[in-house]
């Protein structure tokens, strides 16, 4: 039975990644250099954490502390990562040949940077607890919610499709100098993880909900930074024949 | 210089580390889900020349939903009701008798079960009623004196152990441990697991999440002991990793001839030695829980103030016919006669107490069941309340021969006028054979020895515990005990004495009471008491309060067993031994032959004492059936014991929750559906993104 749970928590927070990862990385070899590199990039912003905690943990420094600092370290990480992406769109230029997406629309850099911040993040976070969840007990014997497993898939989910929303975000808003996405990029990751300390006192749906509403506000924000309208929706969901239409016009 | 920096970064590393380790393993996940319970003893597999006996657990461990039988009437409710199958059954220890058991394996609905012992308002006294044992009402009964006699059947009408129900040779397919609470405040199993969780009230069965326990006790052994020496031999051709799969039962026995003997003094004369002995072991279902108080100990303690005795007056003995007097401790008797069986093969094929070596200037001359003068088994000896009678048992069998006979009653009259406060009972009934007795293993191979058993029981035992864990101090504590046990030792050297000499002992031969009374204490109630701790120089390593486990163990096994039958060693090699003016060096490098043994005892660094050197004449031989030395032995004839012990990794118990399947489900089927919704939700984006993503203005315009 505990088998069960362990796949149904581990769909939950890695399905999507993983339907993005197949249908819209996989087939481009550059946007997995951009994955992992990125990724890489994360890891470096938890290194810089965890000395930092080393540090901090010695001086009796409430888990506030960390998680702030945690937060700024990963978007500090996230402009360093933007700095190298263009600084080597260049070099990109040069190795693509046939798709050319990537170059004449940025989003697609941020977007695939995003979703390496959240991926990594995600396993991060959900794979230890992932592991114990195989069995063949569950939370509870200490007054522990027994729905511990779905609530942390639950946000590992939330945050790997933050991460891929802020990064959109957070590459336009440097493009574009407008610097109130940046600051909700920055401020809302704060606010989420932060959010995430109510879990200790069992306070889920107080975490969870807001959360949510968080993603929604910024995915959408994110396509609308990225080009998406309430036309091009519209388009879209009437829009194939249409645009055979033209080509056979064209 | 580089050397202080290094140092420096190491130690704010470690530092770092254990603030780190301290600060979040609190926050562990396991550690919210299991909380493991370190006070089991297990239950495990033993196998004979034809059955397994015992317990295991399946590889991984069997889990199942806790569930309290507090009485009789609370198994209907599991067998007819109990809904969430495998149970694991908590019992009180009066609940875990064959019976109960029984109806629980045939139940087909356990996974496991649980001993549980601990006082709270409930249960008072955690002790069964008396009587309780596990071993057979007929014990050793196969590889006994009358397997095929006309006493073969005696027991079978008057059973020795009427209260035994066989549950120690049942075979289990699921793990048993007892779990020992008593030195908690509360019951972990029951207040946080069993009452708060699962508890069906007025009836109905409990709702989801439950308490279920996990209990590991995985036996690699299985089937019977030819197979698994056999696959044991494969495995070690075969494995990169060789290992047996199980390991005959065997130990030590412990002997010691009063007087020095050398082979090139001559042969030793027929009959000319007086045996004493008395057996060292005990046995219960459980590893680590067999004190075998009254099965072995009251016995054991005696012998051993019999021989302070002894030696006091040992310049006496070969004043008449008598050459010398051995005073033998057997071990493995519960498990069909292992060390008394092994001496008697041994002694018949010349190899006691080793074999004979030309270049071996220093050993003993060879001892034979045709040197034995007279046989004197000590057994149970605890002094019954309203009944302290001693009772002297014979084997009807050899006494048919009148020569035998003679010497027998020779024998009785002298206990008997030697009887001093205590009431001897001679059984005269010819009909009535020898109770369970490492003599049968010597009359089994020589019918002429005059022996007898002293015990404290007429037909069936006076031990209402008889090779149970619950054959403890307690169960035959009384304000008699260690006096009684003074008399019976009396008694005996006394006769010893007369047998010898043909006099009155000399009166000035006292028993040393706080010996006895020491001895007692390390064997039955603490055996990091400082009589333990004199005998090996302060290093015992035993946790406090701890009494060691006189089952005999395996030869290749761990120190458990081992550390008695050292502790006895040395016990003895005190008692006989003669101090000699040698310093520590001196008395560990002493040339140790096979008629000395050097010993260092008494070392103390907190008491500043420095210790003494003592020669001693105190020897061990194996005691290892002898089937597993005869090549092609027949497993099923039953001649020797035919006892191994499975190997096992670890023993472990944990309890968690488990969640309703319904949970499990509901939680599945909703990670299925966003992982298939996502597929198709990013397959549609993808598919339109050049519309829904319009790059930037140019490209919409194209």
């Amino acid at each position: 039975m505990a088998l069960l749970e362990f796949f149904g928590c581990a769909f939950l927070a890695f399905g999507p990644p993983l339907a993005m990862f197949l249908l819209t990385i996989a087939k481009d070899p550059i946007r997995i250099i951009i994955l992992i590199a990125s990724a890489f990039f994360w890891l470096l912003s938890l290194l810089t954490s965890s000395l930092l905690w080393l540090v901090a943990v010695t001086l009796h420094s409430p888990i506030v502390v960390g998680v702030i600092f945690s937060v700024l370290f990963q978007e500090l990480f996230r402009y360093f990562i933007y700095l190298l992406l263009r600084k080597a769109e260049v070099g990109l230029k040069k190795l693509t040949e046939s798709d050319t997406a990537i170059i004449t629309n940025k989003n697609i850099l941020a977007y695939v940077s995003g979703l390496g911040f959240g991926i990594i993040s995600g396993t991060f976070s959900l794979v230890n607890v992932l592991a114990d969840a195989t069995g063949p007990g569950t939370v509870g014997l200490h007054g522990d919610s027994n729905l511990f497993f779905l609530t942390s898939a639950l946000t590992t989910l939330c945050f790997i499709l933050l991460h891929t929303a802020w990064g959109v975000l957070f590459f336009h808003a440097l493009d574009k100098k407008k610097y109130l996405a940046l600051v909700w990029v920055v401020m809302s990751h704060l606010l989420v993880s932060l959010l995430t300390l109510m879990n200790s006192s069992q306070l889920y749906l107080a975490t969870i909900l807001p959360a949510y509403a968080v993603l929604v506000v910024t995915a959408l924000w994110a396509a609308g930074a990225a080009g998406a309208s309430f036309t091009s929706l519209k388009k879209c969901l009437t829009g194939p024949p249409m645009t055979v239409q033209v080509r056979v016009e064209d | 210089m580089a050397n202080i920096l290094n140092v420096k970064i190491f130690l704010w590393l470690s530092l770092s580390v254990i603030f780190l380790a301290t600060g979040l393993n609190a926050d562990r996940i396991t550690e919210k889900i299991y909380q493991r319970i370190d006070e089991g003893f297990s239950c495990f597999r033993r196998l004979n020349g034809t059955h397994q006996i015992g317990c295991s657990s399946s590889q991984s461990g069997n889990v199942g939903v806790v569930h309290f039988l507090e009485t009789k009437l609370d198994f209907d409710w599991l067998l007819k009701v109990g809904p969430d199958a495998p149970y694991v059954v908590l019992l009180p220890p009066d609940l875990f008798r064959r019976e109960n058991l029984m109806t629980l394996k045939n139940s087909g609905k356990i996974a496991g079960v649980v001993v549980l012992n601990q006082t709270d308002t409930t249960l008072r006294n955690p002790a069964p009623k008396p009587p309780y044992s596990n071993d057979l009402t007929c014990p050793n009964k196969i590889t006994g004196l009358y397997k095929e006699d006309a006493f073969s059947s005696y027991c079978d009408s008057n059973p020795w152990n009427p209260a035994g129900d066989g549950l120690l040779f049942e075979d289990f397919k699921f793990p048993i441990f007892f779990i020992n609470e008593t030195k908690l405040n509360q019951s972990v199993l029951l207040n946080d697991c069993y009452h708060k969780f699962n508890r069906p009230i007025e009836g109905t069965p409990p709702s989801y999440p439950l308490c279920a326990i996990e209990l590991k006790a995985f036996m690699w052994a299985a089937v019977d002991t030819p197979t698994c020496l056999r696959r044991g031999r494969l495995n070690m051709m075969f494995n990169p990793q060789p290992s047996e799969y199980c390991d005959p039962l065997g130990n030590v026995n412990i002997f010691v001839p009063v007087l020095a003997a050398n082979k090139s003094d001559g042969p030793v004369s027929n009959r000319s030695i007086i045996f004493v002995s008395a057996r060292m072991d005990s046995a219960s279902i459980f590893d680590g829980l067999s004190i075998g108080a009254d099965s072995a100990i009251t016995g054991m303690a005696t012998l051993v103030a019999i021989a302070d005795m002894i030696f006091q007056f040992k310049s006496d003995i070969r004043r008449g016919d008598i050459e010398n007097v051995f005073l033998v401790l057997f071990n493995g008797e519960a498990f069909d006669y292992i060390g008394s069986s092994r001496m008697a093969y041994d002694m018949t094929l010349g190899k006691f107490p080793k074999p004979m070596k030309e270049e071996n200037p220093s050993q003993s001359p060879l001892i034979g069941l045709e040197h034995v003068k007279y046989w004197i088994e000590l057994g149970s000896l605890a002094p019954q309340a309203g009944n302290t009678k001693v009772y002297l048992h014979t084997d009807p069998k050899s006494r048919s021969d009148s020569g035998v006979d003679t010497k027998v009653k020779d024998l009785i009259s002298i206990l008997q006028k030697n009887q001093g406060n205590l009431t001897t009972e001679s059984i005269v009934d010819a009909s009535i054979p020898l109770p369970p007795a490492s003599l049968q293993s010597f009359l089994k191979k020589d019918l002429t020895i005059p022996g007898l058993f002293i015990s404290n029981h007429k037909n069936a035992f006076a031990n209402q515990f008889y090779n149970s864990e619950w054959d403890t101090f307690q169960t035959i504590s009384s304000y008699k005990l260690s006096k009684h046990l003074a008399d019976i030792a009396r008694t005996v050297s006394a006769s010893i004495y007369e047998l010898a000499t043909g006099q009155q002992m000399p009166s000035y031969i006292q028993v040393n009471e706080t010996l006895l009374e020491s001895t007692l204490e390390c064997y039955l109630v603490n055996a990091n008491c400082s009589l333990f701790n004199w005998l090996l120089n302060g290093r015992s390593n035993l946790a406090s309060e701890m009494v060691l486990p006189t089952y005999v163990g395996v030869s290749h096994g761990d120190g458990a067993y081992k550390a008695l039958s050292l502790r006895t060693r040395h016990l003895l090699a005190m008692i006989s031994g003669e101090p000699l003016d040698v310093n520590k060096t001196g008395c560990i490098n002493s040339d140790h032959n096979e008629i000395y043994h050097y010993y260092w005892l008494g070392e103390s660094e907190s008491n500043n004492a420095s210790g003494t050197c003592y020669r001693s004449t105190v020897k061990t031989s194996h005691a290892v059936s002898p089937a597993f030395e005869i090549e092609n032995y027949d497993w099923a004839s039953g001649e020797y014991s035919s006892w191994t012990e499975s190997r096992w990794e670890t023993f472990s118990v944990r309890i968690f929750l488990k969640a309703s399947s319904l949970q499990a489900v509901s939680i599945f089927v909703f990670g299925v559906v966003v992982l298939l919704l996502s597929f198709a939700v990013t397959y549609w984006v993808e598919t339109n993104s050049v519309l829904l993503f319009p790059a930037s203005p140019e490209a919409v315009a194209c």
